[in-house]
């Protein structure tokens, strides 16, 4: 009997050689397998939650760790984009993920030799904090969604813009730059805030201690 | 190009290029004349029409298998890799159009971001075709192209095709990582490239008239004639919102509202509902995902022939006309007799279900159905289509203060837009029913009623009255939300045989309805 399948038998035979397209992964996994090691890592670290929050020496001590791991790497702004999304949706999974995800994102967009990032933000059960932190001028962060609390913590130059609602301590003593909240913000905003814009097109719930800048509630463009 | 030779190499490039893509369901292409500055080919109800002008152009650089089996494999993969299907087509140009806020520049993304999930699974098997052809088109005042070249240069890892670029090396860099295979991800990948190329786009598209894509228009005219109601149907029942399904209605209507190249769509009699509006649509298309089921009755009245009257039988005549009982039971010309019969009003015990009157509330405590989802005109809509299904007619009467003039009303009607229409209809104000001319509606059809309020109706006493002489029509009642006249109403109801009195808290309590329910008593 005459295999029916036959009439395929050359199209795979015959099937030219693929031309390798590195940068067209078939799955946006392959795109942000390099990054996921480094995560693990920073995950993997105990560092007590209270210490993280309050202890600002901490953040510091733990930003630095993760720009020394991936400062070599480079990381594309594709790559970032897809990791945020990915995190926001499958990898936190403890109240810490939430606090060193945002941070190990933020240190991945200033090492990286991109200049503008998209980040969308899953509606999911959780927010990720510290985005956008020290971001350094001549970076643009474009947020689509909710973010958590701390987002420009220490921002000194780049511009950070949110298409939802950010939570408690935004702008955190920022230094420079500018943050556009196209939503309402949370409580204690611009706390030792010492330059730059910060404008909240909704409500600012409440603000922190203030030394200088410029804060604009209900602000249309 | 000789004809003969044209049609060879259109047979022969077309096996070739099925068997590539593992022979997909698609109609013969054909080579057409079209002007020599319109694109490569054009899709029309899923069949290529290759430009004959476009192929004469670009032989001469490249040979015409080449060219032709790039152009039938571009269009075949848009058919059978993306968008696959009319549905994921208009998703992709919702997600484009809420990023860039205007359906034109959504529409220019969309086109692009097809082409670009093609090409690279073009690359990607390594039909390289494409390539030669975009190299060898030196209209470097093509939008498409501006962003095409590129990228494309970059994915290949080649240097620029093309001298001078509109995009910065960053946006370029960015657009080539992005995972176009990644069939999962399409809906974030193009809301990543209408994001990188929303600065541009003004500068791009300042001429009003779009320039079309290298390789064709991508629009609603390339699909199949049945897929547009299929991909609105499923809209509506994805976003369940008249808010969202009416700003993806206009947006799609004002990119695509008309064949661009005329002639060969222009001619296929099909257009995008110019007539109908979005919410009566909406609602349309979501009755069908919450169908309400129906109880028959026996329906006395029969238009058949019935015995009349007696006649003598010859022997002539049929055997079963005789009317043995009154013959004697003898076959005999002068004794028998037979069965005279006429047409007319018969009595019969066939089961069927009768014609059906909407009585729906839209006044001001009723949501407005174009701007959020009305559970009563979704349980209207579901009723009128489960009567109309059986073959039904269909009277609607929407009120909200009746007396004063807000009421639309129709009569027996099977035409689904019109009555759709009727029921989406929303007055604001306050309740009241005339009764009369209700009772005068009703008069001695035999028909079943579906009420559908809040039940704070100002004579609903009065429409209680009614519903207790109405002894041989089944009254379907539905309350939406707990207002004070529910529970008097339920209360009368339940000393009427012909009421069943149904709520609605949330949609899939629709499904919970049975149309024509009469109470059985137990122990009567």
């Amino acid at each position: 009997m005459k295999n029916p399948f036959e009439a395929f038998r050359d199209y795979f035979e015959d099937h030219p050689s693929k031309t390798s397209i590195s940068k067209t992964g078939r799955e946006q996994e392959s795109n942000i397998l390099p990054i996921l090691p480094f995560f693990e890592k920073i995950r993997e670290e105990s560092t007590p939650l209270a210490a993280i929050v309050l202890n600002n020496t901490v953040i510091e001590g733990l930003y630095k760790k993760i720009i020394k791991l991936v400062e070599n790497y480079a990381f594309s702004a594709s790559q970032i984009e897809d990791f945020t999304y990915k995190l926001c949706l499958e990898l936190i999974k403890a109240p810490f993920d939430s606090i060193k995800g945002g941070i190990f994102i933020s240190a991945l967009i200033n090492t990286s030799p991109g200049k503008l990032f998209f980040l969308e933000i899953p509606d999911s059960n959780h927010l990720v904090h510290f985005l956008g932190y020290q971001l350094p001028e001549g970076k643009t962060i474009e947020i689509d969604g909710n973010t958590g609390d701390f987002l420009g913590t220490n921002l000194s130059g780049g511009t950070i813009s949110v298409s939802g609602n950010v939570r408690d301590w935004a702008g955190t003593g920022m230094k420079g730059g500018r943050i556009v909240i196209n939503g309402s913000c949370g409580r204690f905003a611009c706390e030792w805030m010492r330059g730059g814009n910060f404008l909240v097109t909704g409500k600012i719930e409440s603000l922190g201690k203030v030394i200088k800048g410029e804060i604009r509630e209900h602000w249309r463009e | 190009m000789h004809a003969n030779r044209s049609e060879n190499l259109l047979k022969n490039t077309w096996q070739v290029v099925r068997k590539r893509l593992l022979f997909p369901e698609s109609p013969m292409p054909e080579i057409t004349t079209f002007p020599s500055s319109w694109p490569a080919m054009a899709i029309r109800n899923r069949k290529i029409l290759v430009n004959e002008n476009f192929l004469c152009k670009y032989c001469e650089k490249i040979s015409p298998i080449d060219v032709l089996g790039a152009i039938l494999t571009h269009g075949l993969a848009h058919h059978s890799v993306c968008p696959w299907d009319l549905r994921t087509h208009i998703e992709l140009f919702n997600e484009a159009t809420t990023i860039l806020q205007s359906p034109y520049y959504g529409r220019f993304v969309v086109d692009l971001f097809l082409d670009m999930v093609v090409d690279c699974y073009c690359f990607d098997h390594g039909w390289n075709g494409i390539e030669l052809i975009l190299k060898a088109v030196s209209n470097c005042d093509n939008p498409f192209l501006r962003i095409l070249l590129p990228v494309y240069a970059k994915i290949r890892g080649d240097k620029p095709w093309a001298k001078s670029s509109i995009l910065d090396c960053g946006t370029i860099e960015y657009l080539s990582e992005i995972n176009y295979l990644d069939r999962k991800n399409w809906f974030r990948s193009i809301r990543k490239v209408a994001r990188a190329l929303r600065k541009y786009l003004p500068q791009l598209l300042s001429d009003k008239t779009l320039a079309p894509p290298p390789m064709g228009y991508h629009d609603v005219y390339s699909y199949g004639t049945m897929e547009l109601p299929e991909s609105f149907r499923g809209l509506a029942q994805q976003t369940e919102d008249p808010t969202a399904f009416e700003r993806i209605f206009s947006s799609v209507k004002h990119a695509y509202g008309k064949s661009e190249d005329g002639e060969p769509g222009g001619k296929m009699g099909r257009s995008l509902g110019s007539e109908i509006r979005a919410n009566t649509l909406f609602y349309m298309c979501l009755a069908d995902k919450y169908r309400m089921r129906i109880r028959k009755r026996e329906i006395r009245k029969d238009g058949a022939l019935y015995p009349f009257s007696h006649e003598q039988w010859s022997v002539s005549d049929p055997f079963y006309d005789i009317d043995i009982w009154n013959s004697m039971g003898k076959i005999l010309p002068p004794l028998t007799v037979k069965w005279k019969k006429r047409e007319g009003e018969g009595y019969t015990s066939q089961d069927r279900v009768p014609d059906c009157m909407i009585m729906i509330d839209s006044s001001g405590s009723m949501p407005n159905p174009s701007q959020t989802l009305s559970y009563a005109v979704l349980g209207a809509s579901c009723a009128a289509d489960a009567y109309l299904r059986e073959g039904a007619s269909v009277s609607v009467y929407n009120f909200s203060d009746a007396p004063a003039g807000n009421r639309k009303l129709i009569v027996d009607s099977r035409d689904r837009q019109e009555i759709y229409e009727t029921i989406c209809t929303y007055f604001g104000g306050g309740t009241a029913l005339e009764i009369n001319l209700l009772s005068g509606m009703i008069g001695n059809k035999q028909l079943d009623i579906f009420l559908i309020t809040d039940m704070e109706i100002t004579n609903l006493e009065h429409l209680i009255k009614l519903f207790e002489s109405l002894k041989n029509i089944r009254v379907t009642a539905v309350y939406v939300g707990e207002k004070k006249g529910v529970e008097r109403f339920q209360q009368a109801a339940s000393k009427m045989q012909n009421v069943s009195v149904y709520g609605i808290e949330k949609p899939h309590d629709i499904m919970n309805i049975v149309l024509g329910q009469i109470k059985k008593y137990i122990h009567n």
